[in-house]
């Protein structure tokens, strides 16, 4: 048995929330190329915790079904029992 | 009996489309297991027939043979009605000429109530063992518009001094019920290597006129059994002795072809095609106007009446899934090196079931604590939850087994409710919102592929799971498993 070994740990400031149709989540291949796009338009946003400012609001981003493609919306916030 | 002349079959599951549509001329027949179109509804605990499934099969435009593997007849237990009722309305929908299933047992009923092996077991082979197979295929008859025929298992266990030879029970249930049989003839083969009844001895012990239908498979070698896995090509030496035995089953009205989707990649096309075209030869070998069966050999003095079928089944089906059993019968059975390859076939299906349906989370276990400590999680959860006909409740019933573990495995509680998540929102087409503590789409991007996550960033972060799926996708999602 192997035990849990550590890894490079950093810390987010900025609140995200990623919309995914469940279509997408049940295809492992489409889910994939979903995530890759997410974390790209993340990426561009300067949303990286080495590259973030002070606290901001949160972000959401939002899987197009057919395309994959990933547009940024307005958030609600999130729910209080969800977000401690 | 009228039965229409099929043909050559295959067995269908949607995976196997591709192969389908490459030979459809040599494909005469589609068969199809009942439970892989029913459904768990989503209002009641009842089962639904999925009719956009049933709506696909008919396009495929062939006839279709309705072959059960959930409602075995080889035991003391007879089919639940509502099952019953859903086998012959399938039966019907697909218009069926006969329906099949198993001389077999999966049914116990004991101090902790009713539920399942998850393997279709060997019968108890005594006179008190045909009477109540010849019960159950009555029962199974009686509540279906088309005739019946009996299937002929696998067996792993070892030919006992106690018991009826394999083909001489056959005959006296599908006399006593008077059925059809299916005859399976890579089972028969599988318990010939593997130490039972001599396969020439089977067939002629089995009243050959009652044989309706032919089963071919391939199979595997596995710590010293072979095993009945439908994982390739019939063997050039089954080939052969199908040769002999065909022109002798003077009502054959199909042979069919069994191969599990999941070994199709390892197929060439061109080698599917052949085994087909070998198929048809054979069955232009078939001969109609044979004789019928020349007198059986004599039969055996009635044989031990003690283990009774309820206890055999009692004691077999405990033994399986490793519940606790203690008996002369459990000590002689624990000694039959069968046993383990039955445990074997009950958890290599059930870790599948959990596997394919939580598969973020059973990788990220795998990734994170190695193979071997998933599998000891698996093997304590199998000891204090019997199988599940249904993948999606085998799953669910694992999912929770691990929040009231709450094993070590970094990640572990979101990661399992994105996957719970995934298929409720599938299920019931009602969002979720799943929150991590850690960035998801490194660590899911990660498990995705099949890597251990490197870097996590830690902060607030959500997914939320819109419905979308149509009903057919969703519903696939709750399709019954039963392995046989």
């Amino acid at each position: 048995m192997r035990t849990a070994k550590k890894r490079t740990q950093k810390v987010g400031t900025t609140p995200i929330r990623v919309t995914l149709p469940v279509s997408v989540a049940c295809d492992l291949e489409r889910f994939q190329r979903a995530l890759a796009n997410v974390a790209a338009i993340v990426r561009d946003r300067h949303l990286v915790p080495d590259r973030q400012g002070p606290l901001s609001c949160m972000r959401e981003f939002v899987v197009d079904r057919a395309s994959l493609e990933v547009k940024e919306a307005v958030a609600d916030v999130m729910r209080p029992h969800e977000s401690s | 009996m009228n039965l229409p002349e099929l043909g050559v079959g295959l067995n269908w599951f949607p995976d196997l489309d591709p192969v389908l549509k490459e030979n459809n001329e040599l494909l005469d027949v589609l068969e199809v297991e009942p439970q892989s179109l029913w459904r768990r509804a989503s209002d009641t605990d009842g089962l639904v027939l999925d009719q956009v499934s049933l709506e696909a099969l008919r396009q495929l435009r062939k006839p279709i043979l309705a072959h059960s593997v959930a409602l075995p007849i080889g035991g003391v237990h007879l089919a639940p009605s509502k099952g019953l009722s859903n086998l012959s309305t399938t039966a019907q929908a697909l218009s069926s000429p006969w329906v099949s299933e198993h001389l077999s047992f999966n049914r116990i009923v004991d101090e902790s109530g009713e539920w399942q092996s998850g393997f279709l077991l060997p019968p108890r082979q005594t006179i008190a063992g045909v009477e109540a197979a010849v019960a159950s295929v009555r029962a199974l008859s009686a509540g279906l518009a088309v005739p019946l025929a009996i299937e002929t298992g696998v067996n792993y266990l070892g030919p006992r001094s106690d018991e009826l030879p394999d083909g001489e029970f056959v005959a006296r249930v599908a006399e006593g019920a008077d059925c059809g049989i299916l005859l399976d003839l890579h089972n028969v083969w599988a318990n010939d290597r593997n130490g039972r009844q001599p396969l020439g001895d089977y067939i002629d012990q089995i009243p050959l006129e009652r044989v309706w239908e032919v089963h071919v498979a391939g199979g595997h070698s596995h710590r010293g059994f072979w095993l009945d896995s439908h994982s390739g090509m019939v063997s050039p030496e089954l080939m052969e002795l199908a040769t002999r035995i065909v022109p002798r089953l003077p009502n054959l009205k199909a042979i069919v072809f069994e191969l599990f989707p999941s070994y199709l990649p390892k197929i060439l096309l061109s080698a599917f095609r052949t085994q087909l075209e070998g198929l048809h030869r054979l069955w232009d070998r078939r001969n109609t106007a044979c004789s019928a069966q020349p007198a059986r050999a004599s039969r055996s003095a009635p044989s031990a009446s003690l283990p009774s079928p309820a206890e055999w089944e009692r004691t077999l089906a405990r033994l399986a899934v490793h519940k606790p059993v203690a008996s002369p019968l459990a000590d002689e059975l624990r000694k039959d090196p069968g046993l383990a390859i039955i445990r074997e076939m009950v958890e290599k299906f059930r870790g599948s079931m959990v596997v394919r349906t939580l598969r973020l989370t059973s990788r990220l276990i795998m990734l994170e604590r190695g193979p071997a400590y998933l599998e000891q999680l698996l093997a304590e959860f199998w000891k204090s939850h019997a199988p599940q006909p249904f993948a999606l409740d085998e799953a669910l019933a694992f999912a929770s087994f691990l929040r009231e573990q709450k094993p070590y495995v970094p990640f572990l509680p979101e990661v399992l409710a994105y996957d719970c998540a995934v298929i409720a929102v599938a299920l019931d087409g009602e969002e979720r919102r799943v929150p991590f503590g850690a960035d998801p789409l490194p660590l899911l991007r990660a498990l995705g592929a099949g890597r251990r996550p490197a870097e996590i960033t830690k902060g607030k972060y959500e997914i939320r799971l819109t419905p979308d799926l149509v009903e057919s996708e969703a519903r696939a999602l709750s399709s019954m498993d039963v392995i046989h």
